[in-house]
Formats: structure tokens, sequence, C-alpha cells
């Protein structure tokens, strides 16, 4: 969250620009990596952030604080940007084209070349969980949100989300056994 | 913390690139807001104008053209009553009744004259009495059409 994160958003909600900007630049890497982990490729990743940041931008008079972060409802909105991608044929990719250079390193050695793999079968290990799985999964553990903004941004009560964590969690040491 | 937990935190390392960053950005806030609460009720004011508009012309017409069967429809006022063929009908409504009424009287004040005569007459009165009175009953058994009023009987009998 950004120091003084209310009145930056009152600031955008009335057309500032440059107060848009400031969320747009704290919060956008987060976003995207989300989405990234969820459909795999960076130009899909891309397509869908800027999206999700655009009706943010139309839409943020529609935000009502009430004590839960702005972070929770981009979450929000790039979940339903993702179930529309999926919806769609754009949305059939298959795991063995996600892109592989993301973790690629500028030194070449064999400690960073062991952990780019180890990160790309996480990373594929993530996309073979189901969708409510991924979710907790990146937001808590990636994003390291609390309980809390997690149960707000998929709209599920602190329970429920700790359930699905612990879930999550299972199935994904499984994946990365076998 | 597990090697899982470890390995996934790793993965915050994945960022955009800052020139899709910038661009992405300059994009957004260069369209132009459609506020759709504002958009929401200025449609719904001219729609709901554009309909007034159109129902008060509807009904002006509908005033202007049926103005004798809207006034008959709404008005709180039975206008039938009012009109002379309507009060005319009603004036012979209630002739009608008077005289159905008449014959109703007619044929039971002949009874009633028959059932009050016949004891006087089994008591044989005197013959100046009864000779009249029968002819009366007789009469008036007789004429249904025309019922003799009070005053007629009562010459009859001082004849």
């Amino acid at each position: 969250m950004i120091d003084g994160e209310e009145d930056i958003i009152k600031s955008a909600i009335q057309g500032e620009a440059s107060a848009f900007g400031l969320l747009y630049k704290h919060y956008q890497p987060s976003i995207y990596r989300f989405v990234y982990l969820k459909v795999g490729r960076r130009e899909e990743a891309e397509d869908l952030t800027h999206h999700v940041f655009l009706k943010a931008w139309q839409n943020i008079e529609n935000f009502k604080p009430r004590g839960f972060p702005f972070s929770s409802w981009l979450y929000r909105m790039a979940r339903n940007q993702v179930i529309d991608f999926y919806r769609t044929a754009k949305g059939n990719i298959s795991i063995d084209d996600l892109d592989s250079d993301i973790f690629r390193s500028s030194d070449d050695t064999e400690g960073s070349f062991d952990l780019s793999l180890l990160l790309a079968s996480a990373r594929k290990a993530i996309l073979e969980l189901k969708p409510e799985h991924q979710d907790v999964i990146i937001m808590r553990f990636v994003e390291d949100l609390s309980v809390r903004e997690v149960a707000e941004a998929l709209k599920k009560s602190e329970g429920a989300v700790k359930l699905l964590q612990h879930r999550a969690m299972e199935k994904l040491r499984e994946i990365l056994h076998d | 913390m597990t090697n899982l937990e470890h390995i996934l935190k790793k993965l915050k390392h994945i960022e955009p690139e800052q020139h899709y960053a910038d661009r992405s950005l300059h994009t957004i806030v260069m369209t132009p807001r459609t506020s759709r609460a504002s958009w929401f009720s200025f449609t719904f004011f001219r729609v709901a104008e554009y309909g007034a508009a159109v129902a008060l012309v509807g009904l002006l017409l509908v005033v202007m053209l049926g103005n004798s069967s809207l006034v008959t429809t709404f008005s709180p006022i039975q206008s039938n009553s009012l009109s002379s063929g309507g009060l005319r009908a009603e004036a012979e409504a209630i002739d009608i009744q008077i005289k159905l009424l008449d014959l109703d009287y007619e044929e039971s004040s002949s009874t009633l004259i028959k059932k009050s005569t016949t004891p006087i007459l089994r008591k044989k009165t005197s013959r100046q009495v009864i000779a009249p009175l029968e002819t009366t009953t007789s009469t008036i058994a007789n004429e249904s059409t025309t019922p003799p009023t009070v005053d007629e009987v009562l010459d009859l009998l001082a004849e």
C-alpha cells in the first residue's frame, strides 16, 4: 500500500493522471505477474494487464475504499480479465507454448541456470492448478498479500482462503514431485 | 518457510518491460474517461424527457379526438342522466311503472270490495242498501279496466 493512498485515489477519481500514474507504477508489476503466471505468455500478460488498468482508470470512481486495499480491487479485475481471456479462443494455450526466456539471467552460471529451470517448473506447476488455487498461491506466496487481502480479492471468507491455500500447496507439491 | 514457498518467492523476479509499462500508462491516461454514473443519469433523463413529451402529445390527441367519449368514461357523474334523450327515456320508464302499479291496485281493490260486501249481503240487511252494493260490486268486477273512484262508489250508494 502506498503512503497516503486514499488521497491519491481521491485525486485519481477527480481525473488527475499523475495520481493514477502513481497507483499504476506501484501496482502494475504485481498485476502483471499475477496475470503472467496465469496465462503463461508475455504478450497476453501485457495485453491483459493493460486492459485491467484501463478499466481501473475508467471505473475508479466506483472504487469504495471501506478499509479494503486498492490492490484487492485490481486483483479482482485482473482475475475477471483472465477468466474472459480463457473463455475465448485466445485462451487455449498449451503449457509447452510458455515463454521460456523469462528467467534468463545475464550471467550464465550453473547455479542461475538451475534456478531458472526450477522456477520454470514451478511456473508450469502453477498453470496446472485450478484457477482458485492459482489465485491463492500467487497472491499469498508470490505477492505476499495477507489472508484478508486475498479474501477480499476473491470475495471469500478468510477461513475459506486458508483452506484453499492448504489444498493448493498440497496439490502444487504433488505436481512438482511427479 | 518451506523450500516450495522459497521457490515461489523467487517468482517475484518476473517483471514487465519498462518500455511496455511506460507506453501502456501513457495510452491509459490519454484515454478519455467515460463516467458510467454520469452517462447513466444522462441517458436516463434524456429517455425520461423524451418519453414524457411523447406521452403528453398522445394524451392531448386523445383529448382532442375523443373528447365526448373521454368525458363520458371518466366523469364521476353519469352523463346519460343529463342528456335530454336519457331524461325522456327515464321519464317513460317511470310512467310504465306507475301504470303497472295501477293495474295491480285495480285487481286488488276489486277483490277487496267484494270481500267487504259479502258479509253484509249474508246478514240480509235492507234491500235498499244491498241492491246498490250488488250492482256496484258486479260493475267493479266487470269493469276491470276502469276502476271506480271512492266518490263514484259513494255516489252509487247515495242513489
